[in-house]
């Protein structure tokens, strides 16, 4: 007997300690629940006499369907369900948005009709999967910058620098060349390396950063991109815009570049057909970019990562930034279209 | 005159790809751009996948075409998987799917005149013997790129 007692006040210990929200449910009402639950009771927007009926409270949980939905619901379903992912208000708080909680939720009593409701609070994880997101992005960014002062230091090394050299060796020779026709031949030949020399100099400083971008706006310096693309893929870009000189803000601009070249690297190496359409549309209140082809596509939830694999997140980031939104579609055999919008006028109510 | 020069360039490669079980042959020829600069583009090829390589421009020393120009050298990629970091700069094994590859210099004395590459779309291991044989299938073309050039 005094083991059975035991038991018992450690059961009852662990209901009153523990950090989940504990609801004892009895169709409509609240039979008991833990100190954590009064808590949460007291912070959230939890309707005490519509417990059960929890979609009052609940904003949408997470499965196969989405991150925040309603449908196939686990209370319309199975009520035996082990874990699952739900999302609550804050009271007296709408900026902070929906907190999300796991779940538990299971029949205690078949007679007596008593559920047992286990809530706990995810935030933490959920900050910690944000910071390792984060992390992972941070590392993208930082190796590409690294591989693109790699590329650079190998052209200017082994390219650059070596024609330089052999101008300056040349132009030694010709010292030392006492007849004039070999002279002016030899000139003729620094010439060339010279011009040659200014031409990748010239290509460089556009791969970095296309002077047309800060002079002459975002579709001269799409245009212009998309006429080396095509010389260097081999691919046929038809753009089309309904801007010509328009500026936007110097972000936009950049991001709206760097975004639209991403995805057109990413046709050409991956859509294997020999043309795509970019689509720059500027309305008044957003800016919209479209790239499409009609390749090889792929399956967005199953995705076989050929490149680093971070391309597109990083798209997702540059314009979220800006606050906007990538949004992909892609099915295999039919092609790829990724589509940016832009918000042109920042509005302090958007969600 | 029963051939045009094209088509007896073309049977040769067609020839050159039998020969050696590659999967794709292509020939490349200096041509110049609008600002007189000379570049390089693939002008003759077989088995080709699709025709995005008639758009492709090579700078001299970009490219496979363009570093075996400039260097006047064999060049091979035995895995572009691994060993291509940039696939930018090689356009071809983009577009026709190319993996393992040898590329030669056809040479008019010490002057590149065209370069001729042949790879295939799986991993092959690519001995001198290959590149050897690669250029001895080559030596029937030198004569008629005289020719071309005119």
């Amino acid at each position: 007997m005094g083991v059975a007692m035991s038991k018992q006040k450690l059961i009852e210990a662990m209901f009153q300690k523990m950090n989940d929200a504990v609801f004892f449910l009895k169709r409509n009402e609240v039979l008991y629940m833990n100190p954590k639950a009064m808590e949460l009771i007291s912070k959230f927007e939890v309707d005490l006499f519509n417990m059960p009926s929890i979609c009052h409270v609940c904003n949408g949980m997470t499965n196969e369907k989405g991150y925040q939905t309603c449908s196939s619901c686990f209370i319309e379903g199975d009520k035996n369900l082990e874990s699952f992912q739900l999302f609550l208000a804050k009271k007296n708080d709408t900026n902070s948005g929906d907190i999300p909680f796991s779940g538990s939720y299971f029949l205690l009593d078949e007679l007596e009709e008593v559920n047992v409701l286990v809530l706990r609070n995810l935030t933490n994880q959920q900050e910690t999967e944000k910071l390792q997101y984060q992390k992972s992005l941070t590392e993208y960014v930082i190796h590409a910058s690294e591989e693109e002062r790699k590329r650079l230091s190998r052209e200017l090394h082994d390219g650059l620098a070596q024609e330089i050299y052999s101008a300056l060796i040349q132009l030694q020779s010709m010292r030392y060349t006492p007849d004039f026709d070999k002279v002016k031949e030899t000139a003729s030949k620094v010439e060339t390396i010279i011009v040659k020399s200014l031409n990748s100099i010239k290509s460089m400083a556009i791969d970095l950063r296309p002077a047309a971008l800060d002079d002459m706006g975002l579709y001269a310096a799409l245009k212009s991109y998309c006429k080396r693309y095509e010389e260097t893929f081999g691919m046929e870009v038809e753009l089309y815009s309904n801007i010509q000189s328009e500026r936007f803000d110097g972000n936009i601009e950049t991001m709206v570049y760097r975004v639209c070249t991403e995805a057109l690297i990413n046709a050409a190496k991956y859509a294997d057909v020999e043309q795509v359409v970019v689509y720059l549309l500027a309305g008044k209140k957003q800016l919209r970019v479209e790239v499409m082809d009609e390749g090889v596509g792929f399956d967005l939830h199953n995705i076989h990562v050929k490149g680093s694999g971070l391309g597109l997140r990083n798209m997702e980031e540059r314009i979220s930034l800006l606050g906007g939104k990538v949004s992909i579609e892609t099915s295999i055999g039919i092609g790829t279209k990724v589509l940016a919008v832009i918000p042109l006028e920042q509005e302090d109510n958007n969600d | 005159m029963t051939l045009s020069l094209e088509q007896k360039i073309t049977d040769i490669l067609i020839e050159i790809r039998l020969q050696l079980e590659v999967d794709f042959v292509g020939l490349a020829m200096a041509a110049e751009n609008a600002d007189g600069e000379i570049v390089i583009k693939w002008k003759y090829v077989s088995n080709n996948r699709n025709n995005r390589y008639q758009k492709i421009v090579l700078q001299v020393g970009k490219g496979i075409a363009g570093i075996v120009w400039k260097t006047a050298r064999p060049y091979v990629v035995e895995d572009a998987k691994k060993d291509i970091q940039e696939t930018k700069d090689f356009p071809l094994t983009i577009t026709e799917q190319l993996v393992s590859m040898a590329a030669i210099p056809l040479l008019n004395g010490n002057e590149v005149q065209a370069v001729l590459l042949g790879g295939f779309r799986k991993k092959k291991k690519l001995n001198q013997e290959f590149i050897d044989q690669l250029i001895s299938l080559c030596t029937e073309i030198n004569p008629l790129l005289l020719e071309v050039r005119g």
